[in-house]
């Protein structure tokens, strides 16, 4: 029984630092304590939220392990909720080591990942978004990432959800009554009212999914690819891109042999960016593999980088190209500057383009400043709110089923989609959920949070 | 001294209403030595308000009692004067069937077949107490010092229980108009420890039909095609015959001067100089709080039901009031078509005692005593198919109880039956229940015209249900898989001719398709699919199935996610919770929490996930807890 445990968990990165810092939470917090715990002066009871000075000794053999501070916590004013401390002790491998297994002989569990923000949230201390929120907030890699999910935290998420679960149920009241109650003339105008409200409030749920669509994108990075035929220089591009004055932050495995990947910063926005340079384009996309590879990265990508040869007319496989990728967001990018000009540049009719060259690092900070242009689009600095991908699901699921609303002429089927909508963002706010649901989110946070 | 009756019963059910009516009648089918006890045997199963049977929501639980083997949908037949279908163009799967009834033959023919039973006793007496030996009940006292013994007892009191009638600001005890109140079993009960609530509820004028100009008002006809609650033969030889007719109902409106009217009299009105303080209906309020709520209309429907065929009293529906007589008679005056309309029994309200149902087991046993069962209006209900519903039940348990067999607990997912009665037990009800289709949460599942395939099974297995009843609903199965072979199996080809018979419709086809594929398309009925395919079946004779079959597979997707949900729904009701479980010893449930768990004894996961203010958080400790 988990909730009847206490336990303990190193709360800094072990290695070597000056402090470290070990939490316990449980109901024999404090007799542990009595039992590890010298402190130097006498206390009647330890002081609440105070900082404490004495020893960790092991009580096995009365040995001395190391001169700590402590903090105590009694619940519900804690953390967790329950009774905790907090021991401040010398950093580096050894010690914190040697006080963790002195209070597991105590009679304290090791924390599994994310158990103690579990237990705040079984507490009742925070929803299940902000349980969320404070999982994003210790891996956030980039500012933005970090100040989107401090805003979460803080509940702004849940607020715009609830407003559209309470319009939902408004509008399954009305269903419901009229179902129920209405005569045959107050049931025509009744529904023409309700299909009217369907309408407005999916345009206004369809914006805000558009949005954290948006915010997906910065949480698990843009995904951009780069896209062409062979040899317009892809791999030019790619190398140019993580290169020129750009840190790395992550070399990603490719999923496949075919594709190499990597995430560049810009300006605290990540872009994961993808060269395609080991897919086929050679042969026009009838052949069947090349299809089925393209159009796999065509459905993850977020933004596409879509290149041509300036130095040659167009061929076949570049008509493909352009037509596939149509309803994506592109970037058209007309590659070897450098070399004489062969391609109509009307060919594109009315959409931008940009010309480069790879080779030289000509135009590179142009298509930066498109990338920069790309997010503007979607985020400003006003927007608070933010969805992790299990919300996002949710909220797409509610609005598909929402959407469905419009079409069906019987009201029972009305109400019945509705009803599922609800439950989506129900389960989005963490108003229901399954044990399944909990167990996923907290197995990601780190020991010790 | 007492006298004990020599007589030992298993089962005594007190009251004669609808509860009581459908109490009686189950324990004594199912073999159980019965009593029916009522303060008056001439107002058995009289109908306290109008004269109409079913409606949305209603029309489901009659069926359901119906299918379990109970009386009302065929006493409702026997006595029916017009009948119609409701809901029929927002969705079929809420279809609900109405009955106005004949007041008093609904009531002397219900009398007819409780007397041919051959285990049921019937005798008029009023109960005062409860017999009680440590925390089990073994029999009731009457009035005049009768004890009569039984192993299980059921109270199917209504609006008796320290009913007082209020006209004006004029008030007195009373049952119902005209009838004796029951108070010394309201204070018993109460010794006992049980909580007693109060709750009113009101009845309008019944009116002179010859003093309505019926020229003025606008005739309501009930359906041409012949309908029927019962799904099983009416063959019950009572001696009183159903007669085929169908009357109208007639509509009017009150108006401004009307609303006028009652304004002017609030002061007047026991509502609304606090006089009466109990909760009233929300769903069916009087007039008076429809003028005074909802100012902004300037008329409220009003429906004058026909009161039977050898009467020409009607019941204005819609107008309930206690306000005094002589405003009583000046308000219906300024309405149109009863301009000099005659009153013959006035409007009143009641406010009565009601069961705090949490007090009960979804067996409708008290947590409290042994051996006692509570059903009908006295839970905390109104209308007399909840009635009916939980009187069933009740009776049904109590003639379990009383021969040592496993009770009935009928599911949310399975009946409305369930639903009435889990959330009664499980939620209690701080206004009187009314059943609506929207409290439950598989109502595309649960259709009145699949009452039958879902609860015949039960009603049969427990002997009240007869064999050939039971073999009735296996043949409609067996039909029903048979009509959806045919359609899956006969196909429509994209010719020419079917096009423009579609397209007629506004569809069309492309591609060879089913029938059955063809139904699912919101254009296309069964008497569509007929004038292309003949069935190799009688149409006429199968046309409640051919309905059925219809709504299974125009509905198919929503009920296959209904039957999803009852599936994920399983696990919660697996967990179940023993009935002294302490919860006090679940670390981490909040107090709260801990109290209500421990008010409502839940029998399993699924039933205290439901309970008010119980969070998925504390499901999940409690979880966490059962299957350590």
């Amino acid at each position: 029984m988990a909730e009847e445990k206490t336990i303990y968990a190193l709360a800094t990165p072990p290695g070597k630092s000056a402090i470290a810092v070990i939490r316990v939470s449980g109901s024999k917090t404090i007799p542990l304590l009595k039992k590890i715990f010298r402190p130097q002066k006498e206390y009647q009871k330890l002081p609440a939220r105070k900082i404490i000075k004495g020893e960790i000794i092991d009580f096995e053999n009365q040995e001395l392990i190391d001169e700590v501070t402590l903090a105590v916590y009694y619940s519900p004013n804690s953390y967790t909720g329950e009774d905790m401390a907090e021991i401040f002790c010398h950093g580096g491998f050894y010690l914190p080591q040697r006080i963790c297994e002195v209070l597991k002989k105590g009679g304290a569990f090791l924390a599994e990942p994310g158990e103690f923000t579990k237990r705040r949230f079984l507490n009742g201390k925070i929803d299940l978004v902000q349980a969320e929120a404070l999982l994003s907030l210790i891996s956030a890699q980039t500012e933005k990432q970090a100040k989107m999910a401090l805003s979460q935290l803080k509940g702004e998420t849940s607020l715009i959800i609830k407003n559209f679960s309470e319009e939902l149920k408004e509008l399954l009241v009305l269903t419901e009554y009229l179902i129920e109650f209405a005569d045959e003339e107050e049931s025509e105008k009744l529904g023409r009212d309700i299909k009217e409200k369907i309408i407005s409030l999916k345009e206004r749920m369809e914006k805000i999914f558009r949005k954290t669509n948006f915010q997906k994108e910065i949480f698990e990075g843009i995904r951009t690819v780069i896209l062409g035929r062979a040899n317009v220089g892809k791999s030019s591009l790619f190398n140019q891109l993580i290169g020129k004055e750009r840190a790395i932050v992550t070399e990603i495995p490719g999923t496949t042999r075919d594709v190499i990947e990597a995430m560049i910063d810009i300006d605290g926005f990540p872009f994961i960016l993808c060269d395609t340079a080991g897919i086929d384009f050679t042969k026009t996309l009838i052949d069947e593999l090349s299809v089925k590879k393209t159009k796999e990265y065509l459905e993850k990508a977020n933004l596409i980088l879509l290149i041509f040869d300036i130095s040659e007319p167009p061929q076949e496989i570049d008509y493909d190209l352009l037509s596939i990728t149509k309803e994506k967001e592109r970037i058209i990018i007309l590659n070897k500057k450098d070399l004489v000009h062969k391609f109509p540049l009307d060919f594109f009719k009315k959409e931008p383009y940009l010309i480069i060259s790879a080779k030289y690092g000509e135009g590179i900070e142009e298509l930066i400043k498109k990338l920069k242009e790309y997010v503007k689009n979607y985020y400003s600095d006003t927007d608070t709110f933010l969805f992790l991908p299990r919300q996002i699901d949710c909220l797409e699921r509610s609005l598909e089923t929402f959407k469905r609303t419009i079409d069906i002429p019987y009201w029972e089927g009305v109400a019945e989609e509705l009803k599922t909508a609800l439950n989506y963002l129900k389960e989005l706010l963490g108003e229901t959920t399954t044990e399944e649901i909990l167990d996923r989110i907290f197995s990601q946070f780190c020991v010790g949070k | 001294m007492a006298f004990i009756y020599p007589v030992k019963y298993d089962v005594i059910v007190v009251g004669g209403g609808h509860a009581g009516c459908e109490a009686a009648f189950a324990a004594s089918k199912i073999g159980c030595k019965t009593l029916l006890l009522t303060m008056n045997i001439d107002t058995i199963a009289l109908m306290s308000c109008n004269p109409a049977i079913g409606g949305i929501g209603k029309a489901q639980l009659v069926k359901e009692i119906d299918a379990l083997g109970g009386i009302m949908g065929i006493v409702t037949d026997f006595s029916a004067i017009q009948y119609r279908y409701l809901n029929t163009k927002k969705g079929q799967a809420v279809r609900s069937l109405r009955a106005q009834t004949d007041r008093t033959k609904y009531r002397l023919v219900m009398r007819k077949i409780l007397e041919k039973e051959k285990n049921l006793d019937i005798k008029q007496g009023e109960v005062v107490k409860l017999l009680v030996k440590g925390k089990e009940v073994y029999g009731v006292e009457t009035r005049f010092g009768t004890q009569f013994l039984s192993k299980t007892v059921v109270l199917c009191l209504g609006t008796f229980m320290e009913g007082l009638v209020h006209i004006g600001l004029e008030s007195f005890p009373a049952g119902r108009f005209g009838e004796f109140s029951s108070n010394l079993l309201s204070q018993n009960l109460r010794e006992l420890g049980f909580i007693l609530g109060r709750f009113k509820t009101g009845t309008p004028a019944r009116l002179d039909g010859r003093t309505i100009d019926y020229s003025k008002l606008i005739p309501q006809y009930g359906d041409e095609e012949k309908r029927r609650f019962s799904f099983r033969e009416l063959d019950l030889d009572i001696g009183i015959k159903k007669e085929e007719v169908s009357l109208p109902c007639y509509i009017t409106y009150t108006n401004p001067k009307t609303h006028q009217i009652i304004r002017e009299n609030l002061d007047r009105s026991p509502l609304y100089t606090g006089i009466i303080k109990a909760t009233g209906v929300r769903y069916c309020p009087s007039i008076e709080d429809k003028v005074v709520k909802f100012s902004h209309k300037d008329r409220h429907q009003i429906f004058i039901e026909p009161e039977g065929i050898n009467t020409y009293e009607v019941y204005p529906n819609g107008i309930s009031t206690s306000l005094p007589i002589d405003v009583q008679i000046k308000m219906l005056r300024t309405i149109e078509g009863l301009e000099n309309v005659e009153i013959i029994r006035p409007g009143y309200a009641i406010e009565h005692n009601y069961f705090d149902p949490t007090q009960l087991y979804p067996t409708l046993e008290t947590k409290l005593y042994e051996n006692l069962f509570i059903g009908g209006q006295i839970v905390g209900t109104t209308g007399y198919e909840e009635a009916g519903a939980t009187g069933i039940i009740a009776g049904i348990n109590a003639a379990l109880k009383a021969l040592n067999k496993e009770p009935i607990i009928l599911k949310r997912s399975q009946s409305y039956i369930g639903v009435l009665i889990d959330d009664l037990v499980t939620k209690g009800t701080n206004e009187p229940y009314r059943m609506f289709t929207s409290r439950v949460e598989f109502r595309l599942l649960l259709r009145e015209e699949n009452a039958d395939l879902r609860l015949s099974e039960i009603g049969y297995k427990i002997g009240l249900l007869k064999d050939t009843d039971y073999e009735k609903v296996l043949k409609k199965k067996e039909r029903i898989e048979q009509i959806k072979e045919w359609l899956k199996k006969e196909k429509l080809y994209p010719q020419e001719e079917i096009n423009n018979k579609l397209k007629e419709w506004g569809t069309s086809i492309k591609e060879p398709i089913s029938l059955y594929e063809l139904l699912k398309r919101p254009e296309i009925e069964m008497n569509k699919i007929i004038q292309f395919k003949n069935p190799p079946f009688d149409i006429k004779e199968n046309e409640e199935i051919f309905w059925n079959v219809e709504i299974d597979i125009k509905y198919e997707g929503y009920i296959n996610r209904s039957l999803k949900e009852i599936e994920k729904l399983k696990e919660l009701e697996e967990v179940e919770i023993p009935e002294d479980f302490d919860y006090y010893k679940v670390p981490s449930l909040s107090n709260e929490a801990k109290e209500k768990l421990s008010k409502i004894k839940p029998k399993n996961l699924a039933q205290a996930q439901r309970i008010p203010g119980i969070t998925p958080t504390a499901i999940l400790n409690l979880l966490i807890y059962l299957k350590k």
